[in-house]
């Protein structure tokens, strides 16, 4: 029996017009992954990953800035924990009037600008000592 | 009228306005003169007791009583500003009072606070138009003492607490509607 070279077989072979033949999602099927899978050996697998390495290559800055995180408070159980750990009934009632007060007078000020004809945000919201270190925090 | 229930974060330091500030004061009024009555009857029973002598408010001349009432309410004020840069009032409102800069008030401008502190109040109120129309929201007893009153609670954590209690309320019929 005479052996031809391979590179000499693929040559004359058109791959592209073979791989067209092929029906992956036969192929697909009939592999067993789960099989497949467990021949893997994932302890392996990990200790050749640098976890630290992908890590410092996400920008947490940026998804942190993508989360709502009014609406994971509202929609998940941390808001329960929040009020558990946080809450009573005076802590509730001192949030309530304190916040319509500032409502209110927010609300005054929107009126008082208008009617003195003030541009809004041109007023400083407070004293240079206490607004000033909080703007460079935000910033 | 449009009223956000829910704070807007980092008001910390920012300049109270007037309805936080004429709550507050009103909180003040009535815990000044609850002590005060206390007080008093408190200060009749131990006469009695100790003395065997029964006080008699309504024989008391006028100016006594009056006396009595000036000097409670500046030590009041003028005790609360000095050590806690706030009253029960302001307390309860979240209100603080600094140095127009920001800075911590002193004793020298609490006492210069406290003692003007009436003087607001003369000519129909004339020296709190400030706390209304003023960019900075300061009284006459406030340009007088160099001071101005600010926000001085965690909105944030308010905030959050609100949101929570909102989800928590929303949670429990659907909770209770599950049980068979």
């Amino acid at each position: 029996m005479k052996f031809l070279p391979v590179d000499a077989v693929i040559r004359q072979v058109d791959v592209q017009d073979v791989i067209n033949r092929v029906d992956i999602n036969e192929l697909l099927e009939r592999v067993d992954i789960d099989q497949m899978l467990d021949r893997i050996d994932l302890d392996k697998l990990m200790e050749r990953i640098d976890v630290n390495r992908i890590v410092q290559r996400v920008d947490i800055e940026e998804i942190v800035g993508k989360v709502d995180i009014d609406q994971l408070v509202g929609r998940t159980e941390l808001g329960g924990i929040i009020v558990q750990s946080t809450g009573g009934i005076a802590t509730h009632a001192l949030d309530f009037v304190r916040s319509q007060g500032v409502g209110l007078d927010e609300w005054i000020n929107r009126w008082v600008d208008r009617i003195l004809r003030r541009k809004p945000g041109v007023a400083p919201d407070g004293p240079r000592l206490l607004i000033a270190p909080a703007a460079e925090e935000a910033s | 009228m449009k009223v956000d229930s829910v704070p807007r974060p980092s008001l910390v330091g920012h300049y109270a306005g007037p309805v936080s500030r004429a709550a507050a004061f009103a909180v003040d009024v009535a815990v000044s003169t609850l002590i005060l009555a206390i007080s008093v009857r408190v200060f009749a029973s131990l006469c009695d007791l100790v003395f065997r002598t029964t006080i008699d408010y309504s024989d008391a001349p006028p100016l006594i009583g009056l006396s009595v009432l000036v000097v409670w309410l500046f030590l009041y004020y003028f005790v609360s500003w000095s050590v806690a840069g706030k009253t029960v009032g302001m307390g309860i409102l979240g209100l603080r009072v600094v140095r127009r800069d920001g800075s911590k008030l002193g004793k020298g401008h609490a006492f210069v606070r406290t003692v003007t502190f009436p003087l607001s109040f003369l000519f129909f109120g004339l020296g709190l138009v400030g706390i209304v129309v003023g960019r900075e929201h300061r009284a006459f007893h406030d340009v007088c003492a160099d001071t101005t009153v600010v926000y001085d609670w965690d909105a944030r954590a308010a905030r959050l607490r609100i949101l929570a209690a909102g989800a928590t309320a929303d949670l429990a019929p659907a909770e209770s509607g599950d049980r068979p």
